[in-house]
């Protein structure tokens, strides 16, 4: 047997980024924002569409231009920013020195509510803003773009280059940001609280 | 202030702090033969041998004109004169494994398939990945300067909306290259699809590739 180790090396090829903020201000977002989201579920119904195997309230089809409401303007700059960043940093070229925010709408997990895997077309860069998350909610799951591959190996324990999927607990307050094409979900959420997030896509 | 396309260059009203995790990076393993010289032209010989006796099985799907024994002759890592080539095969594939943290004590690793491909100026291979199998490999027996690199793309290359560049990044390249050298051992996952520039090089380029399951 021969140690090959010395004689080895690896590319690492197509990671796929997800760019995770922490806003410093997220209590005062969190106290001015959830009378306004309670306010617009109030009169908005859930637009969930029909296809969806999950249950959920989501504004999306039906009240998904929040960030031109004053009450979102600041989270919608800090969003505007971030996303700026995270579109330099994976070297997008910004024809207008600008991403702007095409889409912003309400989800509200209830007891038993979850998302199915899913993409957002039409747009460049997606993104979640934790608004409300008590402990125990559900995970947001990013799948690899190899995990529909049809031959599935057992690992022995997970690492950077076998998992096919990572989830992440929602901390209130985080932004996280990524690319549009990058098939994500949400866990069943299976506590009493709601978790409540931002959603939003945009375009360059 | 709402955001409007008007707004340029919007200024952060707080001090953020950020990270940017790499997910799902796909791993190339790159091993240069520790005896490549040596090896190479001991495999060089038989090689020849084999090309004498073996008519080209190109597959007529293949595009391309390249030499190829992957539908006549694909077991050649059972040729006893291959006998350290496919030992040292055997050493990249476990390694690999390794790496994937794959149960290799349980199961049998072990190659399926071995061919050689010869690429004469202007050759090349249309992108394609290995059904029925965990590994893919290539070992680089005769490598010319400026021959065809060995192109990796993305499993996300087919999306239909793509931003301009600024820069080219690892976020957003959709297609990787790599330039072979003699006795270079290149392993992969078999799902991962791969194709081959045209060689450039007025020199052969001899690869013998395999398939590897458990």
């Amino acid at each position: 047997m021969i140690d090959l180790t010395p004689h080895t090396k690896y590319l690492e090829l197509f990671p796929c980024p997800v760019q995770i903020s922490n806003v410093p201000d997220h209590n005062d977002i969190k106290k001015n924002l959830l009378p306004a989201v309670d306010l617009i579920r109030s009169s908005t119904p859930n637009s969930r569409p029909n296809e969806w195997a999950c249950s959920l309230y989501t504004t999306m089809e039906n009240n998904n231009e929040l960030h031109m409401l004053p009450e979102f303007a600041h989270l919608s700059q800090i969003i505007a920013c971030e996303l700026i960043e995270f579109a330099k940093y994976i070297g997008v070229y910004l024809p207008n020195d600008n991403v702007f925010i095409k889409n912003m709408w309400i989800n509200v997990f209830e007891k038993n509510c979850s998302t199915d895997v899913h993409v957002n077309p039409n747009s460049l860069f997606s993104g979640i803003y934790i608004l409300k998350a008590p402990k125990g909610s559900a995970k947001i799951v990013f799948d690899s773009p190899s995990s529909e591959k049809m031959i599935s190996v057992p690992v022995l324990e997970d690492n950077q280059y076998n998992m096919e999927n990572v989830a992440y607990n929602p901390i209130e307050g985080q932004l996280m940001i990524f690319n549009s094409n990058f098939r994500h979900r949400d866990n069943l959420h299976t506590i009493d609280q709601s978790k409540i997030t931002l959603n939003f896509t945009a375009v360059i | 202030m709402p955001l409007t396309p008007n707004n340029r260059e919007p200024a952060s009203p707080v001090k953020i702090e950020r990270v940017v995790e790499d997910l799902f990076k796909v791993p190339i393993q790159l091993t240069r033969a520790p005896n490549s010289n040596k090896l190479c032209d001991s495999m060089i010989q038989e090689l020849d041998q084999i090309r004498t006796e073996t008519p080209n099985g190109k597959p007529n799907s293949w595009a391309c004109d390249v030499y190829t024994t992957i539908s006549n002759n694909c077991n050649l890592h059972e040729r006893p004169a291959f006998r350290e080539f496919t030992d040292f095969l055997m050493e990249g594939l476990n390694k690999f494994g390794e790496t994937m943290a794959y149960p290799l004590a349980e199961n049998n690793l072990r190659i399926t398939q071995c061919w050689v491909n010869i690429y004469q100026h202007g050759m090349s291979q249309e992108i394609h990945n290995h059904a029925n199998h965990i590994m893919t490999g290539v070992y680089y027996v005769k490598a010319p300067p400026n021959c065809s690199k060995i192109l990796f793309h993305s499993y996300q290359a087919d999306t239909m909306i793509r931003p301009p560049l600024e820069r080219d990044t690892p976020y957003n390249n959709v297609v990787a290259s790599y330039s072979p050298q003699p006795g270079d051992l290149v392993i992969f996952d078999s799902s991962l699809r791969h194709s081959v520039q045209v060689n450039a090089s007025e020199g052969e380029r001899i690869s013998v590739s395999f398939n590897a399951t458990m």
